[in-house]
């Protein structure tokens, strides 16, 4: 278990150990996050990394990662706790056996006991019996529902939680929080009010280069370049569906196993639907002349 | 880290105002925020304190660019640093940003009295449009019509008599239930469903521990996503008050609706409909959309609304509605490849016309008839009941949506 980072140089290190490379303005974010004990709320296009950056702080503070996947309809049940209902009936029958009286008082307390418990992961979460709080990811929470964003509002203010048969839980050290959304729909702003937000952009081109390098085995910095001016290309087209750094990093992966080492127009032909997933912008880039932007790539690649 | 303790409050105290100038949402725990942020990361450069302001005051990328035009407008003025590139600035100085020049920056930018009228909305949500975050002159709105294609004010200002009865009319369909699709939460129910076991172990505890009583979960009902286009160019002219009305009713009794106007360019216009008040929510419409009355381009715009917009609203099996005559002056085949990829993406297409009202009405601007074959319900849209027909047409858009017109191929169109 490592310390929290005391400056903003200390968290682009961590961030840089775990081959995160970030840029100046999401450290200071992640710095003020750690130190305020704020909520993080990532907010950027898919594939810029913003799910990584949990982990990374993870692994970078050696603390536990809890991670809840939001999707419609995540309710309590599935993000917060529920009782084993299979051990409980079991419980019951077994207490009939001993000869109990099944339905007493005594035997409705003890299957709602703390044995009986299953712990999501908000619970987990909170009920940290660790000295160090856990990193917890709530992963997309644009996918959620309204209902599920109001009951986040509560949990993230007091970090209580309350399981009517049992108490209330509460966090000895609030854990590090983690949010990220890819806006498929507007969160409401008394959420984002409880958080720090930061919008992760795309990187520039020597930045995602340098991803690139970091996060492909085996790929030349040129060709690491070549690939990132050619996705930065892209994105000034008006695409339905632009490519993230994630795709950046499978292309190039699919360029290093196809054996290249520099970039050219059968190969991009070829390999285009790593970075266009729509086939309308794939049709699109291919009239728009393929050889023209793979020769501009190089020469952006070289000269910056 | 912090010096002069009286200058700094002071000085956050104005750069809120400034903020809520640009239109951010500057509350009182929000600084209270910024200044244990500053504590923590001190002054030394001027980059760092931009982004810790980012990550307190902004909520959404359209903020993010209000927001470092109004940093830039206070603080390049201030002591904090003398250039953009200037960095690790250690004195006394550096740390006491008000100490210099504060007062002209309070007189230029909060309006006296200091009541400091937020603009609220975002004003330039259409992305692409060349808005070059400028200082806003002293508070009135004509900042807005600074664009080139700024064609007239629309004057919004009385309610006619027909615009009465339409509020008074929906006004009365306050709890209608238009498009219902299901939703994945589920309530307890009756019948069939998915197992309950909570509330069945629940029940069995009554019944001496047998589960006598099988209790089951439905999934609910939820209202669609309604996505509103509504044109306002010249030919529309006649109607656009009363269609706005009418968005704006639409979002008042049903919630989840997203509106957007176009001609040349598309704006959106859900933050100004979410007023209350339906005088100030289309005053404030009128101040925020640069082509009134001009020209249109449907094409394009629906492009701009593809590209941009349709991830992040038609996510969850949306209706969209576009409100338009159909007169285009684009270009027509991107303005078919765009519907085609619109109707794709939604639930169901609706296109209102006001036109279709009139008795001899053929669909034959080449708009309209590059449109039609992708739109699943063409409707009129020119009196009340035409409007209430509308309403008909989401009712049948439930569970299970009626036949969709099934589209040509794209090239027997253009």
């Amino acid at each position: 278990m490592s310390r929290i980072p005391d400056s903003i140089e200390a968290v682009s290190r961590l961030l840089e150990e775990r081959r995160y490379i970030a840029d100046r303005s999401l450290a200071v974010s992640i710095f003020l996050g750690l130190r305020l004990n704020k909520p993080l709320f990532l907010e950027g296009e898919a594939g810029v990394g913003k799910t990584e950056v949990a982990k990374v702080l993870a692994s970078g503070l050696q603390r536990r990662m809890i991670r809840l996947q939001c999707y419609e309809g995540l309710d309590v049940n599935h993000a917060v706790y529920e009782w084993n209902y299979a051990r409980q009936i079991l419980h019951i029958r077994l207490a009939e056996a001993r000869g109990a009286q099944a339905a007493s008082a005594e035997t409705e307390r003890e299957i709602f006991g703390p044995e009986f418990l299953i712990k999501r992961p908000l619970l987990q979460a909170i009920d940290d019996r660790d000295e160090e709080p856990a990193v917890l990811l709530i992963d997309e929470i644009d996918r959620a529902d309204e209902e599920f964003e109001a009951f986040l509002l509560e949990l993230l203010s007091d970090f209580t939680v309350t399981v009517p048969e049992i108490g209330t839980f509460t966090a000895k050290h609030p854990p590090i929080v983690v949010l990220t959304s890819n806006r498929t729909r507007e969160v409401h702003d008394a959420l984002k009010r409880r958080c720090l937000y930061h919008w992760i952009d795309y990187p520039d081109l020597a930045r995602e280069a340098q991803i690139t390098e970091a996060k492909v085995p085996g790929i030349s910095r040129a060709l690491a370049r070549e690939a990132a001016a050619f996705v930065a290309s892209l994105r000034t087209e008006a695409l339905y569906k632009q490519p993230g750094v994630a795709e950046t990093i499978d292309w190039a992966s699919a360029l290093v196993a196809l054996g290249k080492t520099t970039l050219d127009e059968n190969v991009a032909t070829e390999t285009i639907g790593a970075l266009l997933k729509y086939q309308e912008d794939v049709k699109k880039i291919r009239q728009s002349g393929l050889s023209g932007r793979v020769h501009e790539a190089k020469k952006a690649a070289a000269s910056a | 880290m912090i010096h002069e303790p009286q200058a700094l409050p002071l000085n956050l105290i104005i750069f809120g105002r400034v903020l809520r100038r640009f239109g951010l949402g500057a509350a009182p725990d929000r600084i209270v925020l910024f200044a244990q942020s500053l504590a923590e990361i001190g002054f030394a450069s001027r980059e760092d304190v931009k982004a810790a302001g980012r990550a307190v005051f902004v909520r959404n990328a359209d903020e993010r660019r209000r927001f470092d035009a109004a940093f830039d407008a206070f603080w390049s003025s201030a002591t904090l640093s003398r250039g953009p590139d200037e960095r690790a600035e250690p004195s006394d100085q550096s740390s006491s940003p008000a100490s210099d020049e504060p007062r002209p920056l309070l007189t230029r930018h909060v309006p006296a009295g200091g009541q400091a009228s937020a603009h609220e909305g975002s004003r330039h949500e259409a992305r692409g449009a060349p808005f070059e975050a400028k200082l806003v002159p002293q508070g009135d709105r004509s900042f807005t019509y600074s664009f080139a294609e700024a064609l007239g004010e629309k004057d919004f200002s009385r309610l006619t008599s027909a615009e009465v009865e339409l509020a008074h009319e929906l006004s009365r369909h306050k709890r209608l239930e238009l498009g219902k699709r299901v939703s994945r939460r589920t309530a307890p129910g009756r019948g069939g469903g998915v197992f309950d076991a909570r509330r069945t172990l629940r029940a069995s505890l009554r019944e001496f521990g047998e589960p006598l009583d099988l209790r089951t979960r439905t999934r609910q009902l939820k209202q669609r996503d309604i996505v509103l286009l509504c044109d306002i160019s010249g030919s529309m002219d006649r109607y656009s008050r009363l269609l706005l009305q009418f968005i704006h009713a639409m979002r008042h009794s049903l919630g989840r609706v997203e509106a957007f106007v176009f001609g040349t360019r598309l704006t959106r216009i859900t933050r100004q409909i979410r007023r209350r008040d339906v005088n100030e929510a289309l005053d404030d419409v009128a101040s925020s959309v640069a082509d009134w009355g001009g020209g249109t381009r449907i094409g394009e715009c629906l492009h701009d609304f593809n590209v941009h917009w349709a991830r992040r609203v038609l996510a969850r099996g949306a209706i969209v509605i576009i409100i338009s005559d159909g007169w285009d002056r684009g270009d027509i085949s991107l303005l078919a490849r765009e519907m085609q990829r619109l109707q794709r993406m939604s639930y169901r297409l609706i296109w209102l016309n006001p036109l279709l009202g009139g008795r001899n009405y053929r669909p034959q601007t080449i708009g309209m008839r590059a449109a039609l074959p992708f739109v699943d319900d063409f409707l009129p849209a020119h009196n009340l009941k035409s409007l209430a027909q509308l309403v008909l047409a989401l009712r049948a858009v439930d569970r299970r949506r009626p036949a969709r017109r099934q589209s040509s191929p794209l090239a027997d169109v253009v």
